[in-house]
Order: C-alpha cells, then structure tokens, then sequence
C-alpha cells in the first residue's frame, strides 16, 4: 500500500522496500541494505518540489542571462530548490526534438512559470515564443528586447531584408552571397516585442535587467503576491544636483568627459543635462538605480540612454525627450541623429524607415 | 562526488536490529547510506512515520521485520 | 532511406545553434552540420549613428563578452576620428576587459562544461547541469558563485555596468581610478589569483588527467590558428598588438591588425547564418574537409595559447610550459581549449594585478580631447571567443558611413562544424546512438565556448 501510496505523493515506489530478516541472520540484513542503496542510488536525490520553470531566449545576447546569475549566491536555492527548472538551452540540455533528435514537432515541457529574453526576428523565434506561451502559465519577458525590441530593433529603421542582405556585401566577404535559406529560419525582416506575438502576463524591462528586480519578480510570484516594481523616471532615482538648467540652449555630444570631482559621491555632481549633455533620463523607467544608489550609467559620470524602455509602457522616448527638451528652450535639432534615442524600444511600430526628404 | 544517498531504515528490535548487530559485530561490510532506527516491533511502524522520513530529507526507507 | 538527428538547440553555450547528423541506411554519418540560426544585422544598424555612441550599442553583440566589443569598438571610433588616447584611459579600458576576462572564464569552465566532467557526458540531462553541479560538490559550487560574484562586482562598483557597459569611451575613460579603489580591487584581484591557481588544479587533477583519452579523440582536427602577439617580444596578448596567423606545420605570419583584410576572407554557406573566416593569405581557398582542410584556422583560448611565444605573467607561463612539454605546439585536441582556457584566467588575474600596480593608473588625466570627424578605424582584441575586429569609417560629422565586423566566434564556425563532423562519424557507428553519445558530439562544440 505503501508503494502505491508514494507514487501520489510525488515518489518512486522503489524508494521504500519492506524486508524479513531474523536475527540469525545478519547476511541476509548486509544483502538487503546493500541492495536498497543501490537501487536508491540509481533513482538520484529526490526531485525538487519547486515551481516548475521554463526559459528561452530569442533574439537576444545572453545579457539578460548573466543579470540572472549576478543576483549571485541568493540564486543557488532559487535554482536548486525553490524552481525546478524543466528547459533552458543555456543551462541544461533538454531538446526540442527530443534528446536524440528524432521527434518533428519543436516541444517544450509544461512549466508555471516561462521566462522569456529577446525579442522575435525571425520563424524559430516565433515558434518557440508560441510553445512557451501554450505550455507556461504565467509568462515574463525579461529585458528591453523582449519588451521593447531593443537594440536589435534598431533594425526596423532600416528596409528589412533588403538591409540584411547587405551584411552579406561586406568588404571580407566573398563576392555573391546571399542570406542564408537552407535548414535556418526565414527572418521576418523586423523585430518585434514579445508582446507583439502573443500575450505575456508580466515584463521586466532593462538592458540588462537589474538583478535585484529579477529576484524580486522570481520571489513575489512564489509568495503570490504583485511585484513591487519601480514605476518612476531615472531622474527620480538620480542623486545629481539639480539648479536649474541655467544658460543650457542646445545639447552636445558625449565627445568630453562631464564635469565632476571623482573623490565627491554622485551626489555631488551637477546634472548632466543642466551640464548641457543629451541624457535620458527624464524619459526613461527607473530601476537600473535599485540597491546601487545612483542610476548605473550615471554612476559611470555617463549620460542615460535609456535601456529601460519609456516611463510608461506606452510612452515614445524620442517625441517624450524631444518635448522634454524644447519645452526648456532647448534646440531640439541639436540632437544629433535623434531617431536613436528609440534605440531601446523600436518594436511596437515605434521606429521604422524614415521618410528622406 | 557521486550521490550518496540517505537511507532510514526501521529495525524490529528482536529480529533485524540483532541481524544488524551481529552484521557489526561480524564486522561485514555494509554500505553506510543506512541510519537505523530501533522499533520494537516492525509492526508498529506506521506508513506516516514512513512518510514523514521522506518529508525530513530520506531518499528511501526500508522497513525490515 | 536515411534519417535525420536535429540536435537543437545546442545548449550550454552561449547562442543559438542546431546540430544535424545525416545518417545513411546502415545508420552510419553521412554528413553532420552545425547551424548557426540567428542573424541581427549590427554592421547595417549602426549606420548613421554618432560614432561615439557605436561602443555602447554593439557591446549588445554578446551579454558575455560586451567589455571586448566596448574596447574594439572604442578603439575604432579613435583610429576614425584620429584620436589617441591618453596613457591612463589606455590602460584602464585594458584592465576592464582584462577583468572581464576573469569572470567569463570562471563563467565558462564551471556552469558550462564542468556538468560534462563532473557529472559524466552520459549522465542523464536532467542532472547533467549547473544544477546538478551544485548538488553533487555544493561547497566548491558556491564558492565559484562566490567568486564570480566577487569579480562581477569588483567591475560594477568602478565602471556602473558590468554587463553592456559605458565607461570606455572614444579618446580614453569617462572617469579616473581613486586609489581607495585600486587598494580594494588589488585585494579582491588576489583573492581571485589563488582561486584560479586552485581551479587549475582541480581541473588538471578531475578534468584533464582523468579525460585524457577522450582528449585525445574527441573532435580533434588539423588546422591553422590565428591570435594577438605583443609588438615587441612576440608574447601573449589580448588587448593590443599584432596578430599572428599559424599554419598547422606551426610556421607563422604576423600582420598589423588595420591589414586584416589582406589576410582574412569571409566565406559563406546558404545553411548557416554565421559566416566562416579563412586564411585568405594562404592562397587555398576554403574547404572542410577533415583530411584536407583548406583555408582553415581556429581563434579563441587554445589558439593564443598557441600562437604566443611565450606569457609575459610568471604563473601563466609557467603553466604554458607544462602545458606545451605535454601538448606541443601548436596542439590540436579540442577539448584542450578548455586547459588553455584556464591558463588564461590565471594571466587574466595576474594581468590585472600588473595593471593596477602601474603607478599612472590612478592619474586624472583620463580623456583625451575628441573633434568628431571623417575617418577610419580598426579596432581588434581579444574576446574569449576569439579576435574581434571592428572596423568603421565615419563621415565629416562622426557619424558611421560604413562597417565591418568579424566577431570571435565566426572564427570558429567552420572549425566547429568540422569538430562535429568529426566526432558524429567516431561515436555513431551502425545505427547506435544515444543521448550520451550525441552529447559527446555536443561537447566538441562547447569546447570551443560560442
């Protein structure tokens, strides 16, 4: 009874065994214990109880991947005992096709909760984004590709394919080739957001995400309870001096160092916009700043760039910042090459080829 | 560094318990994954204690009469 | 009729790619290729952009290695602009991604390939992980987080990001080095010598010695490679220098890196996203073929290790010559990639040492003066996954007309490819395959760390 029972609970039936031996007879004893540890030993340790969880990553760089590990020792009980991680080609070797390749339909395991980076820029992408949605229940676009497009995006800019197959013109590469057809996926000629394809139940923007925010989603969804997320601009997290923007009339590039005493804390720098830098702050969602004390590009005395998307999902960091600016008597025109400043959120149609004059 | 795994295994005190101590006392050898618990009777082991070895961290019981 | 393994995807490695091993009727390999299935398009996006911006836009190529396109690209962007940058900022972007270096070696060696060795190339998948790791030897697993975790930091702390960051910057740095912090990253530096002294030996000791025979079989090949020198003494390098292009008989060609397009062609396959570089200069043309290859070299640890006449760091170069008294020079196994791997670590560590006790590493003068203009610039160093070259040309506004990039991984594309061949043909025999023995094919890719 017991056997069956075990197998309810989540056990092998062959962990629990039941064995007559007298007390004349101890070899009988030595060959029934040795005989259990054996067999127990070839079932492994008893496997985790912890949330199932699925990851993948689309057109992405694997940074997202390494703001997962920087949350640093905290991570070893995430990973080993409060998630049972089912898939994820970068750390383990669970196949789509089965592990011996054999299978013709791309399969992940079923899983609670599905993490997912980058975003969709081509079929494989949107094959794998569609089998994580249909096998997660809950499903989280982790960084500002998989939220925005991201970098990548910078794609959409440019005319697609036409584009692409220029990077097969380069001057190393040998004359007349032509994207590749045979056995890769089609590219879509765009890059879209995860949220563009199917619906994604949660999304953590930045590039990279910060570590502490990823925890913080990982653990809330173990307590059952909402996230506490930062919803502000960076400017709200940055402990630069603000007097007011003073003389400033245009913006300049980053081609000079800021200025600011390297022994005195953040706090004691002047703003980098009222120094007369382009700086993205004031239209870009905060959390680079948490449990570090100052923004990360400012703790660097460089300008943002606005890695974590607009302040509100909705909101177009190039007409936000471009307000921002003339709204202070600032020349907007002396932004060069504003249609970068979409650089992390060109999915959503935000940015595509410009119209030339 | 191979999986050594953690064995609880229940011993009526009149038969396998002096099975287990004469084993010793022969000095044959038997893995040492097992931790032995002394019960009067086998017959009084009951399936939650057997559960509940499983819950504190056994990776398999053994209930010898 | 024949059938078809889709190994994909590839996993434990840090991109996106699909093995295929062609089997015939009787169930032996026909053929085997690797796939590179991702293309984003950086060389034409950055088009148009600033110059200035470019190195904080293409260090998103790669989440592990941003530090190495940070410092080519800046380097780049200088030669275009005309720039040189003032000796601290020089030498502060070379111990940044020197740094860098220390983490993604420890990254590699320990979440990616150990499961391999510590937990067998034939355990199941489900164990056979960073997980399973981490269960099987939890003190040494969290001491390895731990000291990744200290290296990652130590890079934060001083440059605000770790991953994809910003503070290299055309003509030098965007900050100076207070020495408060030259004192703590010295002690932590040390901390992470001892602890790549150790891993050296617990790799020669539980890796190396116990796999030799498979060392010596798996994926192995015959090529050429290619790595950065010192200008002057020839030694090893991997921020600055020239390169040196080895044929497999071990005769070389060193060339100024801004002449690489004399050297390196690009070839291409309809089948494969990722482009496959090739000795160009050799005049052979490019072929895979296992018994005659042409054309091919390899890139990444196990060729600078090779190339390199020596290692300017006492302990590195004392471990080289261990390594070459056993291996040779050039050696040729592939899994060796991961002993040199380890080599490098060690110089890595004592590399940054070196750095910081360099008197004008603290100094203020950080930047030089930039006038944003027309030009161009190449940019090469080393990434973990082998040289890196950025190349661009800008207008007379600083911003990008034109450029070319030839990542670390391509490198090794077609090598890969013929590692795999190679392995899928010794292992599959009359229809017996495995999950263990395909991931044994799997193991002569992650060897090469793409």
């Amino acid at each position: 009874m017991i056997s069956d029972l075990l197998e309810d609970y989540g056990l092998d039936r062959g962990r629990f065994s039941l064995h007559w031996v007298s007390s004349a007879e101890p070899d009988k004893f030595v060959a029934a214990v040795t005989e259990t540890t054996q067999r127990v030993k070839a079932l492994g340790p008893i496997k985790d109880m912890g949330v199932t969880t699925a990851m993948e990553w689309l057109c992405s760089c694997s940074g997202c991947e390494i703001a997962i590990l920087n949350i640093g020792e905290a991570l070893v009980p995430i990973i080993t005992e409060a998630l049972d991680i089912v898939h994820s080609p970068v750390l383990m070797d669970h196949k789509y096709f089965g592990q011996t390749g054999e299978g013709v339909e791309l399969t992940i395991p079923e899983a609670v909760v599905g993490i997912v980076t980058g975003g969709v820029n081509n079929t494989e992408h949107e094959e794998v984004l569609h089998e994580m949605r249909k096998k997660c229940q809950v499903l989280i676009a982790l960084g500002s590709c998989a939220t925005g497009g991201g970098i990548p995006a910078l794609m959409n800019g440019m005319n697609g394919v036409e584009t692409l197959q220029q990077t097969q013109e380069t001057p190393s590469t040998d004359a007349g080739a032509t994207i590749p057809t045979i056995e890769v996926p089609t590219l879509l000629g765009r890059v879209y957001a995860c949220s563009e394809i199917v619906k994604v139940d949660m999304e953590l923007p930045g590039c990279p995400p910060n570590p502490a925010l990823i925890a913080e989603v990982i653990v809330s969804l173990l307590e059952n309870r909402a996230p506490n997320l930062p919803t502000k601009s960076v400017c709200d997290t940055c402990p630069t001096r603000r007097e007011g923007k003073g003389a400033v009339t245009e913006v300049k590039r980053f081609i000079s160092n800021a200025e600011f005493d390297p022994a005195q804390p953040i706090s004691d720098m002047r703003c980098l916009l009222e120094q007369g830098y382009m700086c993205m702050g004031p239209v870009t969602a905060s959390g680079c700043a948490v449990g570090r004390g100052a923004p990360s590009c400012i703790a660097a005395r460089v300008p943002c760039r606005g890695c974590f998307g607009p302040v509100q999902g909705k909101g177009n960091q190039m007409l936000d910042m471009m307000n921002a600016l003339a709204s202070n008597g600032i020349d907007y025109s002396s932004v060069v090459d504003r249609r970068s400043l979409l650089r992390f959120s060109g999915a959503h149609g935000n940015l595509r080829p410009a119209k030339t004059k | 560094m191979s999986f050594e795994p953690k064995i609880i295994a229940f011993c009526c005190n009149w038969c396998s318990y002096a099975a287990a101590d004469l084993a010793g006392t022969a000095r044959m050898q038997y893995p040492h994954n097992v931790r032995i618990v002394r019960v009067m009777c086998s017959g009084m082991v009951h399936p939650e204690l057997v559960m509940d070895a499983f819950q504190q961290g056994a990776d398999g019981v053994m209930v010898l009469g | 009729m024949g059938k078809v393994l889709n190994l994909a995807p590839v996993s434990r490695i840090e991109g996106h790619a699909k093995i295929a091993i062609h089997l015939d009727d009787t169930g032996n390999v026909e053929d085997a290729f690797m796939h590179i299935q991702s293309l984003r398009g950086f060389e034409k996006f950055i088009e148009g952009r600033p110059a200035e911006e470019v190195p904080r836009i293409v260090n998103r190529i790669c989440g592990i290695c941003p530090w190495m396109h940070h410092t080519a690209s800046n380097k780049a962007v200088d030669g275009a602009f005309g720039v040189t940058p003032t000796a601290t900022g020089h030498k502060l972007r070379e111990l940044l991604q020197v740094m860098a270096h220390i983490n993604d070696k420890i990254l590699h060696f320990f979440f990616l390939a150990a499961p391999d060795f510590v937990l067998g190339p034939d355990a199941d998948y489900s164990v056979r992980n960073v997980i399973g790791v981490v269960k099987a030897a939890p003190e040494l697993a969290t001491k390895v987080v731990q000291m990744r975790q200290l290296g990652q930091m130590m890079i934060e702390r001083f440059a605000g990001k770790a991953i994809h960051p910003i503070a290299a910057v055309v003509g030098g740095f965007s900050k100076p080095l207070l020495e408060s912090e030259r004192q703590a990253m010295i002690k932590d530096t040390q901390t992470l010598l001892d602890f790549a002294e150790y891993t050296l030996d617990f790799a020669k000791n539980n890796v190396f010695n116990k796999y030799l025979e498979v060392i010596k079989q798996l994926g192995v090949i015959k090529t050429g490679f290619l790595g950065t020198i010192d200008k002057n003494d020839k030694s090893f390098r991997i921020f600055d220098g020239d390169l040196r292009l080895m044929k497999a008989d071990g005769t070389f060609t060193d060339f100024k890196t801004e002449d690489y397009l004399d050297y390196l062609g690009e070839h291409t396959e309809p089948w494969c996203f990722g482009k496959m570089p090739y000795a160009k200069s050799w005049g052979e043309g490019f072929d895979m073929n296992l018994d005659a290859p042409k054309g091919i070299y390899r890139s990444n640890t196990l060729a600078r290790i090779n190339v390199c006449d020596h290692i300017s760091t006492p302990k590195a170069n004392a471990a080289l010559e261990e390594f070459r008294s056993v291996f040779g020079r050039p050696a040729q196994q592939t899994l060796l990639y991961h002993y040199a791997r380890l080599i490098e670590l060690i110089y890595a560590c004592e590399r940054t040492l070196e750095l910081l006790n360099w008197d004008g590493i603290t100094d203020t003068n950080v930047r030089a003066e930039v006038t944003p203009g027309a030009g161009r610039g190449v940019g090469v160093v080393e990434a973990p996954r082998g040289t890196l070259i950025h190349d661009y040309t800008t207008d007379e506004n600083g911003c990008i007309t034109k450029a070319n990039l030839i990542v670390g991984t391509t490198h090794n594309i077609a090598p890969m490819n013929m590692s795999v061949k190679q392995s899928a043909i010794a292992l599959i025999k009359d229809g017996k395959y495995d999950q263990g023995i395909l991931n044994q094919v799997e193991m002569a890719v992650r060897a090469y760390d793409p």
